[in-house]
């Protein structure tokens, strides 16, 4: 059989992959949502708690920045995600799948999404916020229509970056049952010895990333006024 | 001068640093009466930064009251500050802009967060007031497309949108060309005039003050130290800021010349000064330095004057020219000198 023909004919191309395919966008879908909801509110919150910030809460800020998000980041990903385990199953009540591998997903990257978020808003110029503060505005109009706004392009770059991050751990939660392009590449590349199954799962990751880039970057041409 | 429209008393700011203090205003007092452009100015350290913040209760002051329209601003609730906020418009050095908004947009902000109007109101009143500014046709435009005269006349239009009582203006042409500022303080002028604006301008450049300013307060070391009408301190030999209002060139006196400084106002400006002295039979004079500048409407003339005369003819000079209705005093080189650095020190030798 020539590669071409091992192209179209190996079903783990033909049949697996779309599978895998569907599997991997499920988890990082899922689990991105799920950090961008609660890693941007833990970034917010760190921003706003910060000493000189629009809220200081110092207790709180070093509770949130060192135990919870330092302590979080310090675990590489393929520790955390067998660590959780037990958290997953009693969460959703199994371990495998691609459902099951969003709660370690989102546990590993909503910190690093914070950072980011944090990072993002730091870049305001603190004259803007001295702005709209002596405009009358409240804590809470400060925050949803001029930190967020103006952090757009930051905060959208930050999701580009935390998605592509997820393609990557959603790759190495596939090889303990959380299914997706990683386990098809380990279960049939690897250990079959298909070497087209593992360049085809290459060139579809790739593909994949690419296109997060490109319409992260698109939307911060779009939004990016500054 | 009736009830004012700002009124600051005994504002105090102290900054700890660890166990070092920072006493960034020790004592600031001040009175605004409405409708009236006051200045202050101050050189880097005087405590500019830390007096605006204080005023709009960025920075809460350490001791103190600020009032606006009557209303203590360090005694408000929460709601109550940010409703008393509304009535003070503030014009930055850098304008900030939010680069994410159109600049209809950012002026209709203040409406926005003050609630109580539609989207539609609040566009045709930012279109008006972007009109009010000369800005007809840059509705759509983003701040980043603008140039700096034009950003500050978006953050003016903008500090005006929620109809205030007070301007106040920090250091508001110190990043612009000397066109745009002229622009900028014309139209500063302009508008208290025709809103009835009272206007703080807080600014490090003396010829903000001499341009735009009806009174004056000298800024130093956290404390007000001369505070008056420019024409007031400007006719006041004695004081920094007549030395800064008025500046005149370092002087090249020969050895054995007395000098003599003499300060006209109004009228007094125009006196035919060598003719006096000649008429105090003081022989020579030389006119060593002399300034004419015209301060909130007023002319001045501020003059050193070299004569090759004695002691006592100088002074008989002296009281010829008061008699005529001009302030004149003698003066050794030494402090014709120091009358310079007093001046370069406040910003007015430039």
């Amino acid at each position: 059989m020539t590669w071409l023909e091992k192209l179209t004919t190996n079903p783990a191309i033909t049949e697996a992959l779309p599978e895998a395919v569907v599997e991997t966008l499920l988890m990082v879908a899922i689990s991105g949502v799920a950090t961008v909801l609660i890693g941007g509110l833990l970034g917010i919150v760190l921003h706003v708690t910060r000493p000189g910030g629009l809220n200081p809460m110092p207790a709180l800020y070093t509770v949130l920045s060192a135990v919870i998000v330092n302590i979080t980041r310090s675990i590489p990903y393929a520790i955390l995600m067998v660590a959780l385990i037990p958290l997953t199953k009693w969460l959703v009540g199994t371990a495998i799948g691609p459902i099951a591998a969003t709660i370690s997903l989102t546990i590993g990257t909503a910190p690093f999404f914070a950072r980011l978020v944090e990072s993002a808003l730091r870049e305001i110029p603190s004259g803007t916020v001295d702005a709209a503060q002596v405009m009358g505005s409240t804590r809470g109009q400060v925050i949803r229509k001029v930190l967020l706004p103006e952090a757009m392009p930051g905060l959208i770059a930050a999701t580009t970056t935390t998605l592509v991050t997820l393609v990557g751990y959603s790759a190495m939660a596939g090889l303990i049952g959380g299914g997706g392009l990683g386990r098809l590449a380990y279960n049939y590349g690897y250990q079959r010895f298909q070497t087209e199954v593992m360049v085809v799962t290459i060139v579809v990751i790739v593909v994949l990333v690419q296109l997060i880039q490109w319409i992260g970057d698109l939307l911060i041409r779009r939004m990016d006024h500054r | 001068m009736g009830t004012p429209m700002i009124e600051v008393r005994g504002l105090e700011k102290t900054f700890r640093q660890g166990a070092k203090e920072i006493r960034a205003l020790r004592g600031v007092d001040l009175a605004v009466a409405p409708g009236r452009i006051h200045g202050i100015i101050g050189q880097s350290g005087a405590g500019k930064s830390t007096l605006v913040r204080c005023l709009t209760l960025l920075e809460p002051p350490t001791s103190g009251t600020v009032s606006v329209a009557g209303k203590d601003l360090t005694r408000e609730s929460r709601s109550g500050l940010l409703d008393s906020r509304r009535r003070i418009g503030m014009v930055f050095q850098h304008a900030n802009l939010f680069s994410s908004r159109t600049a209809r947009d950012n002026v209709a902000y203040p409406l926005e967060v003050a609630g109580g109007s539609d989207a539609a109101a609040r566009r045709a009143r930012a279109d008006e007031l972007l009109a009010l500014v000369g800005l007809e046709g840059f509705e759509g435009s983003y701040p980043a497309q603008l140039s700096g005269g034009q950003k500050q006349r978006v953050g003016i239009a903008r500090a005006l949108a929620s109809d205030p009582d007070v301007l106040l203006c920090d250091e508001p042409t110190s990043a612009l060309d000397p066109a745009s500022t002229e622009g900028v303080l014309t139209l500063i002028e302009d508008l208290s005039r025709r809103l009835g604006l009272t206007v703080l301008v807080i600014t490090h450049e003396m010829h903000v003050v001499k341009r735009l300013c009806h009174e004056v307060s000298l800024l130093q070391d956290g404390r007000i130290v001369q505070s008056g009408d420019l024409g007031d301190v400007a006719s006041d030999l004695d004081s920094p800021l007549s030395a800064a209002l008025l500046p005149l060139p370092t002087p090249h006196a020969a050895r054995d010349q007395r000098l003599v400084e003499v300060l006209g106002r109004g009228r007094a400006a125009s006196l035919p000064i060598t003719q006096l002295v000649r008429d105090a039979g003081a022989g020579d004079v030389e006119i060593l330095a002399g300034t004419v500048e015209d301060l909130a409407g007023e002319r001045f003339s501020h003059q050193l004057l070299g004569l090759s005369a004695t002691e006592a003819s100088a002074d008989a000079v002296v009281a010829r020219l008061q008699e005529a209705g001009l302030t004149a005093r003698v003066r050794t080189a030494r402090q014709a000198a120091q009358d310079h650095v007093t001046a370069d020190e406040i910003g007015g030798a430039r």
